[in-house]
């Protein structure tokens, strides 16, 4: 796998902006993390260290995807989709944590296979979706072999119980599905069924009704809200337009919950203030921006669905991060990619960007690899 | 290659929508961060900051030698604060357990809820809050908290009144009055805390340390007060009385040494109302004609030989009748004083006019709130009838339609003792400042003069002759020379606008020691039966007080001496007067000099057989000890030279012999009417003139 010249010295500001977000996560991290650690583990740097072990891995990571050949290793996905599927039966036989079994423990490492199954999937999705033979105007082609593979996997999620990642590989899929030609009848016919049962668990047999209602009091006045919305928007609040000065915070002292993880954003709004936050966005809107401009360059069907089904994984999770600690959308503990705590979460995040980084420098070549393997 | 026209489409469709969220929550953060920054930063604000006050500490009390009678002591509370169910269970169980209370019952009776504060247990024993510190469940804490303590109990707690629970605002007493002063002001913190309601403070943020209460130093001497207390108990119990009231003051510079009032139907003496002594008046019945007196004699109306028919006992003023207590007949102004004849009094004052009688009471303070630090204080009642007729001239100069308060009769009292001036009381010697010294800021003021020196001097003595021939016998005391006047007041029933019958204040004014008179003070009993008269029921209240003060605090003239030092301008030393009895008049004058008295004798040989002072007695350095010398016991009867004694000297001299006296003038003796060397009859009459030299 011989790349030209010319691919070889292309740079794309990507990396710039995945390479700020990661730093002010670090920082951010260790701000919003170092009473936490501290009361509770005894060291302010506890997070902070293992984030940064972390995020030094993940530059690793990034180099070793660059130097792959993806569209050979695509061939694995379905295989490497299984696996996954057996590594989430496995949490079962994992003690648990505050009463879920979402992690994988090997010594002193933790693992989320949902975070695989989400990333193996696109993968898998791309591959099998650029496949030419495929007719996606068919709903049978549709249904079949996607609605067992990934429902198998969405359904073992939702057990352990994690309903927000369960939602974000779902949409990722029917992103990816939308963008890969689907029929918008058929997609509708898959979602409005979803939406219904919903509404109907909620209200009618009134499971987690009072999260819902508390989600549109909320929407109106998040201070009516529960306590943690309360608390994010608080923060936010209280940073104002500028911030109350990096490490100034208040509320992270054990007012707002999770200010290193999932309000993460929240802890960021009230040290820099809006200005801050807008420069954030601005990297993560930058980073999406890419992700599709990458996804449109691509020569090939494949490239194209990978690049596109990444950063629709991307900005889903970035979304539903957003929209909980804006008080836009239920509570669901959802990280933040790139700049929340959590090892496994910034690896897989910083491997989806070093496919984008790898499929942008392919995207300007001439001919296509798939092309010519076809 | 291109994408398909459908995947531009989709790809668009997908970044619209991504743009529309990102705006979204852009201006979501807006309403947030910009509209609504200000509200919300003060809500954080709010819930992650507070101000704690720090107590000042209260300001300790001491009385006149510096014993401490009011402060404050450090102690553990034990109080609940439970944040989760679990914390209520598990602190309910250990208050069961430590209280040994019945089972399950915590969580009712202390009201103990989730994120609730409570009071468990205010002011614990050390030991408790100990084992508290070493094992109580999370949910309950130990606070600090001082609490006020009266290291005396209940004396003189009628002075001092109480303090609330939180021991910042007093409830009676100094204790109210003096609040301000006390309390000091409490500093302020700000803090922060953080959501586990953990507390810490930054630099910045404001700290105002608290200003600690003055001390206060009482005039009050705390023996007395106790001495006082126990005989107004005794007193009470012994003469079956509804209550009883005294209070005593030192005459030459007004201080108040003791006050109290007794009544063994007080609710909480621990927790006392009020100080009756200041704040209840009474019809003060005939020690009020002490005063009457005195304004006769200031208008030089008394010719000291005369004498004033007393009516048997009965006599008619227009419809009424005055009364006497018993059937008298022709007594001279002494007598009519001794005696304490209302008729022979009220002849003489109609005579002088009740305008006159009126405007000379008012001079001893009565009808003024003279203490001004006492809650509550009454001014009692003193006032012209709507017509001077000759009854009220005559019932307002023998303590009728007048109301007093029994601190009054103390200060009027001190008047007439210390040789006519009115003193204001005083009963806050001073403050205590930063470094521990004592700042006298109320300086002996005097207020006015009541009454001339001579007339104060006459009436002195004839007080002295109340006590050792007069109605209040029982008062005379061989360990201290008491003077005074008794009163036996019926007590006037509102309701039906006549006296009772049988009830009355017994009452005894008077000073110590006769000669030299130091305290001045009344003893007040209420409603003694079947023993009403103050002679008898007050009397020797007062004189067991008088005697245990000076018995018990042999030291005790000898302290006044900054006191003297004070009021006269310079300094003299006390010594104490030797038992001359049985030494010859050299072995006395001898025995005498050593210690820096000189001798006056009388007689011509023989062995000392009297003196005055007597032994024990204080007197100052180069006065003169009258000693009378006799070859046999009945040669006392034989007239000494009086010419140049004083009259306290002359009264002393008088009471030893059985003579009767009368006085023209004040001074120094100059004439006598009764020559040197001359046999005495037993009562017979003694005229002396006397001149200021």
């Amino acid at each position: 796998m011989k790349k030209s010249r010319a691919e070889q010295v292309q740079f794309d500001h990507l990396l710039l902006a995945y390479l700020a977000t990661v730093l002010v996560g670090l920082v951010m991290v260790y701000s919003a993390s170092s009473v936490w650690a501290e009361s509770r583990h005894g060291s302010h740097y506890y997070f902070f260290q293992k984030q940064f072990i972390a995020a030094i891995l993940s530059l690793a990571v990034i180099w070793i995807i660059g130097r792959l050949d993806l569209r050979r290793l695509s061939v694995y996905s379905a295989p490497a989709l299984l696996i996954t599927i057996l590594l989430l039966s496995l949490v079962f036989l994992m003690p648990g944590r505050n009463g879920s079994h979402r992690w994988l423990m090997m010594g002193p490492f933790t693992a989320q296979p949902s975070e695989f199954f989400k990333f193996v999937m696109i993968f898998y999705l791309a591959f099998s979706l650029a496949n030419p033979k495929r007719n996606l105007g068919q709903l049978k082609q549709l249904l079949f072999p996607y609605a067992p593979l990934i429902g198998v996997g969405l359904l073992l999620i939702l057990a352990e119980p994690d309903l927000g990642t369960t939602v974000v590989i779902f949409l990722t899929a029917a992103l990816m599905f939308f963008l890969a030609g689907a029929k918008m009848k058929h997609l509708l016919s898959a979602l409005v069924p979803l939406i219904g049962t919903g509404t109907f668990i909620v209200f009618v047999l009134g499971y987690k009704k009072d999260r819902v209602l508390d989600y549109i009091t909320a929407l109106g006045d998040p201070l009516q809200g529960s306590y943690q919305i309360k608390q994010a928007a608080l923060s936010l609040g209280a940073g104002g337009l500028m911030g109350t000065g990096l490490g100034d915070g208040r509320q992270k002292l054990f007012f707002l919950p999770y200010p290193h993880t999932d309000f993460i954003f929240a802890a960021i709004g009230e040290e820099i203030g809006f200005i801050g936050l807008l420069f954030v966005m601005a990297l993560l809107v930058f980073i999406l921006y890419r992700g599709l401009k990458i996804a449109y360059a691509q020569p090939d069907k494949f490239g194209y669905l990978l690049a596109a089904g990444i950063t629709m994984s991307l900005f889903v999770n970035i979304a539903i991060n957003l929209g909980v600690v804006t008080s836009l959308l239920p509570v669901t503990g959802l990280a933040l990619p790139l700049l929340s705590y959590g090892g496994s979460s910034l690896l897989i995040s910083s491997a989806m960007i070093g496919i984008l980084l790898n499929l942008s420098r392919q995207s300007t070549g001439k001919g296509s690899r798939w092309k010519k393997l076809a | 290659m291109k994408r398909t026209q459908q995947e531009k489409l989709r790809l668009f469709v997908v970044f619209t929508f991504m743009a529309i969220f990102f705006a979204l929550v852009t201006f979501r953060l807006l309403h947030f961060q910009v509209v609504n920054a200000a509200r919300y930063s003060e809500i954080v604000t709010r819930q992650s900051s507070g101000t704690v006050e720090i107590p000042a500490d209260r300001g300790v009390i001491y009385d006149r030698h510096g014993r401490v009678v009011a402060n404050n002591v450090y102690r553990q509370s034990l109080v609940a604060y439970p944040e989760t169910k679990e914390e209520v269970k598990s602190a309910a169980k250990y208050i069961e357990k430590f209280f040994g209370r019945q089972r399950g019952t915590a969580i009712e009776d202390y009201g103990l809820a989730p994120n609730r504060f409570r009071w468990i247990k205010r002011a614990m024993s050390d030991a408790a809050a100990a084992r508290i510190v070493a094992d109580a469940p999370r949910g309950l804490y130990l606070r600090q908290a001082t609490e006020r303590k009266y290291p005396f109990g209940t004396i003189g707690k009628q002075i001092l009144g109480y303090t609330n629970i939180d021991n910042k605002e007093g409830q009676s007493g100094l204790e109210y009055s003096c609040n301000q002063r006390l309390a000091g002001k409490p500093g302020k913190a700000d803090y922060r805390r953080d959501g586990l309601r953990n507390i810490y403070r930054v630099r910045e943020q404001a700290l105002i340390h608290p200003v600690p209460g003055q001390s206060l130093v009482l005039t009050v001497d705390w023996r007395l007060q106790e001495i006082i207390e126990e005989e107004l108990q005794v007193a009470v119990d012994k003469h079956n009385a509804k209550f009883g009231m005294a209070a005593f003051v030192d005459c030459n510079n007004g201080d108040i040494l003791a006050m109290a009032h007794y009544d063994p139907n007080e609710k909480n003496p621990l927790r006392p109302v009020k100080a009756r002594v200041v704040t209840d008046q009474f019809e003060p019945g005939s020690i009020f004609k002490v005063f009457g007196a005195a304004a006769l004699l200031d208008q030089d109306m008394v010719d000291f030989a005369e004498t004033t028919y007393c009516e048997k006992g009965k006599f008619r003023l227009g419809r009424r009748t005055l009364h006497d207590d018993k059937e008298l007949e022709w007594l001279n102004f002494r007598q009519i004083i001794e005696l304490s004849s209302n008729i022979g009094i009220s002849k003489l004052a109609i005579n002088s006019g009740g305008e006159e009688i009126l405007a000379a009471c008012k001079k001893f303070g009565l009808g003024q709130k003279l203490l001004g630090c006492m809650p509550g204080e009454t001014a009692g009642k003193i006032g012209a009838p709507s017509r001077w007729s000759e009854y009220n001239t005559a019932a307002f100069t023998i303590g009728h339609s007048v109301a007093v308060s029994t601190l009054q009769m103390a200060v009027a009292f001190a008047t007439i003792a210390n040789g006519g001036e009115l003193l204001k009381p005083r009963l806050i010697f001073g403050s205590v400042d930063e470094d521990g010294y004592v700042v006298r800021n109320i300086k002996r003021d005097v207020i006015g003069r009541a009454m001339k020196e001579r007339s104060a001097d006459s009436l002195r003595a004839f007080l002295r002759g109340v006590v050792e021939q007069g109605t209040a016998k029982p008062v005379n005391s061989p360990a201290v020379t008491i003077a005074g006047k008794t009163g036996t007041a019926q007590i006037f029933d509102v309701e039906n606008r006549r006296y009772y019958r049988s009830k009355y204040m017994a009452s005894f004014a008077g000073f110590f020691p006769a000669e030299n008179p130091m305290v001045a003070g009344i003893v007040v009993i209420a409603e003694p039966h079947p023993i009403h008269y103050g002679g008898y029921t007050a009397g020797p209240a007062f004189r067991k007080i008088a005697e245990r003060y000076t018995v018990l605090n042999p030291d005790l003239f000898a302290s006044q001496e900054n006191v003297i030092e004070e009021s006269k301008g310079h300094r003299k030393t006390t010594v104490e007067v030797p038992d001359l009895s049985g030494y010859t008049p050299v072995d006395a004058l001898a025995k005498v000099a050593e210690i820096g008295l000189e001798v006056r004798c009388e007689g011509d040989e023989g062995n000392v057989v009297w003196q005055f002072p007597s032994p024990d007695r204080l007197l100052f350095e180069g006065d003169d000890v009258l000693v009378i010398v006799a070859a046999q016991q009945d040669s006392l009867h034989r007239m000494i030279n009086l010419k140049g004694l004083s009259l306290r000297e002359v009264a002393a001299f008088c009471g030893f012999a059985g003579l009767s006296y009368e006085v023209t003038g004040a001074g120094r003796v100059v004439k006598q009417s009764i020559e040197p060397g001359s046999t005495i009859k037993d009562k017979s009459l003694c005229r002396l003139v006397c001149k200021s030299i």
